[in-house]
């Protein structure tokens, strides 16, 4: 990788960039792992800019999280509630993934808190259907 | 040319404000580029991680010059107002979009692409709110 004087790393929970936007520390894809807060984003109802932290469904409607995505290693039951607890008192309304149509428009925060309890039924499910 | 017996490859520059950026190493696979060195090196640790993985053709790399040499170009698509999606055309690595956020407190590039060039740093610079009339 490329050493700068120009990288500054943090740590803690959370960094406040300007009054608009802060960078929030969820963990899992990466023990770093972080989003980016909006807060004016989606007219004002925040929208959350995630890449593959939050990784953005086919079907738009769920996201999902993965320790690796090209091959294909999931994370834990743990790792998930922890990635959860850590969303959940974020507001927003929309979230933006990594590719152009990687978005959810609306509800993402209620997206988001759903996928997170279907990837932990998921993990605890005994019976195949 | 020829040095003694053996044919050199002419170094091809592209002048940029940025200074020149030779061997400075970028890995195929996965877009990282690495601090400058005469040969490319001997392994990425980004697809060594077992997140990543290895092309079937082996671990290649390439330069900034040369991808700029090859046709690619960055793409910008309007998410939301102020929001502006940067993609390389076409796709190269793992075909990552970076996310350009303008806000009257400065402007923020979430995420991070390899491919850079004077057009998509004139065009990133003109969209600071100060920039504006």
């Amino acid at each position: 990788m490329h050493p700068s004087d120009r990288i500054q790393f943090w740590s803690g929970p959370e960094v406040v960039l300007n009054p608009d936007v802060t960078l929030h520390h969820l963990g899992g894809h990466f023990a770093g792992s972080s989003v980016l807060l909006w807060k004016v984003g989606a007219n004002g109802k925040g929208a959350l800019l995630t890449g593959d932290t939050v990784s953005v469904s086919a079907d738009r409607r769920f996201v999902s999280f993965m320790y690796s995505f090209p091959n294909r290693i999931p994370l834990s039951a743990a790792i998930i509630e922890s990635v959860r607890s850590k969303l959940e008192p974020l507001s927003f309304d929309r979230l933006y993934g990594t590719q152009a149509d990687s978005v959810i428009e609306s509800d993402a925060k209620g997206a988001v808190l759903r996928s997170a309890d279907r990837y932990l039924e998921a993990l605890e499910r005994s019976n195949e259907r | 040319m020829n040095i003694g017996h053996i044919a050199v490859e002419p170094a091809i520059v592209i002048k940029t404000r940025g200074g020149t950026r030779v061997n400075e190493w970028i890995c195929t696979t996965c877009g990282t580029q690495y601090v400058k060195s005469d040969a490319p090196p001997s392994q990425c640790s980004i697809c060594e991680d077992e997140r990543q993985y290895i092309g079937s053709a082996g671990q290649t790399w390439t330069t900034l010059e040369k991808v700029q040499r090859s046709g690619y170009r960055n793409a910008f698509y309007g998410h939301e107002s102020n929001l502006i999606g940067v993609e390389t055309v076409p796709e190269f690595a793992i075909g990552q979009h970076a996310k350009l956020l303008r806000t009257p407190h400065g402007n923020i590039l979430w995420d991070c692409i390899s491919y850079v060039d004077d057009v998509t740093v004139d065009l990133i610079r003109g969209t600071h709110f100060s920039a504006r009339p």
